[in-house]
């Protein structure tokens, strides 16, 4: 296992497998200077196998995987030296792509003890819609101050695995760039949606009102403030729970379409180690 | 045969790409895109882009991409 000290390094040895890879695959979708930000923190580490690399990011408690393989039995191979190296490790990965795609990889997971924890699908809006009136009363955008609110709130109401809660480092990344608003609550945020703006395009990355505000039209006005606020991008996209009808449900509502790109996010427990 | 800017639309239809000098800057191909395109590309004209060469500056316009496939000898 080697610590990660520099982007390249990890590009260099991804370009490796890359090589003449006939069934290749990968998910580590992360930019440059995400890359280059884990690199810094120290939390980033390659295992180089044969025809293979495993990475892995130590985010709190977990271990996030990610893979690139030439084909899917050196994944298998580096999966297995892998866990083995590192029984007692709660690990979490995502594989996203197309269903057709993503199924053989899961297979692959699965043979290491991985299961599914939750499947996600892409939702996405096209085309500059219609200016929709913002009427979003209380809806702010965030302060610095709000960061430590932000991350405590995160990690109240979502789910580690399936959501990858920001850093601090990144949340203040996303309120300088006025990607945050909250609805508060006294002192306390009451919801808070989180996006990215790249371009024309934009990412919903996070849309949650605390379970003790549910039903107060306080995510409708959040939404609202958002659509306003994009109304010139040209592509909204977003990842939801695939079970989680009742929020597809609002974003279809709000124009939002599935386009068929999953995300099987698999987990594997420490105690279902097979030593 | 479909020509470069007919793949590009198929992936993202909302976009157009024959103006933008940079996709990945604009925000109109992801990470993802970028896999679906390499696919796209090798079936439609019979190639096999190497994993080498699965690098943004070789996508990040229709002239970056013309000069990569005449790498492999095809004149798009």
């Amino acid at each position: 296992m080697k610590r990660v000290t520099e982007a390249s390094v990890l590009q260099e040895a991804m370009s490796q497998i890359r090589r003449g890879a006939a069934e290749f695959t990968v998910n580590l979708f992360a930019s440059n200077p995400k890359i280059e930000a884990w690199s810094t923190e120290g939390t980033l580490w390659m295992l180089p196998c044969e025809g293979a690399l495993l990475i892995h990011r130590h985010d709190g408690e977990l271990e996030r995987v990610y893979h690139v393989a030439s084909d899917q039995p050196s994944l298998s191979a580096a999966l297995g030296k892998f866990v083995e190296s590192m029984p007692d490790q709660l690990m979490v990965t995502d594989l996203v792509g197309r269903p057709e795609d993503v199924v053989p990889v899961t297979r692959t997971y699965q043979q290491h003890g991985f299961l599914t924890h939750a499947q996600l699908v892409r939702m996405h809006r096209s085309g500059v819609q219609p200016a929709m009136k913002n009427g979003a009363t209380n809806v702010e955008l965030a302060n610095m101050e709000d960061v430590p609110k932000l991350r405590a709130f995160m990690e109240r109401w979502l789910d580690p695995l399936s959501e990858q809660i920001q850093s601090v480092g990144e949340l203040r990344e996303a309120v300088v760039s006025q990607g945050v608003f909250v609805v508060r609550d006294g002192h306390d945020l009451a919801g808070i949606l989180i996006h990215e703006t790249t371009g024309q395009s934009t990412v919903l990355r996070y849309w949650h009102v605390a379970g003790n505000h549910h039903g107060k039209g306080i995510g409708s006005r959040l939404m609202r403030a958002f659509l306003a606020r994009c109304a010139t991008s040209r592509r909204i996209a977003l990842w939801v729970i695939a079970g989680n009808l009742d929020a597809i449900a609002k974003y279809y509502h709000y124009g939002f379409n599935e386009d068929g790109m999953v995300d099987n996010i698999m987990v594997r427990q420490p105690e279902q180690v097979t030593r | 045969m479909k020509s470069i800017l007919d793949i590009l639309t198929d992936i993202r239809p909302e976009f157009d790409f024959s103006t933008s000098q940079d996709y990945l800057a604009d925000g109109m191909l992801d990470s993802f895109d970028m896999l679906a395109l390499v696919s796209d590309l090798d079936r439609e004209f019979g190639i096999r882009i190497e994993g080498t060469e699965i690098l943004p500056e070789n996508f990040c316009n229709l002239q970056a991409i013309r000069n990569l496939l005449s790498k492999h000898g095809v004149a798009a």
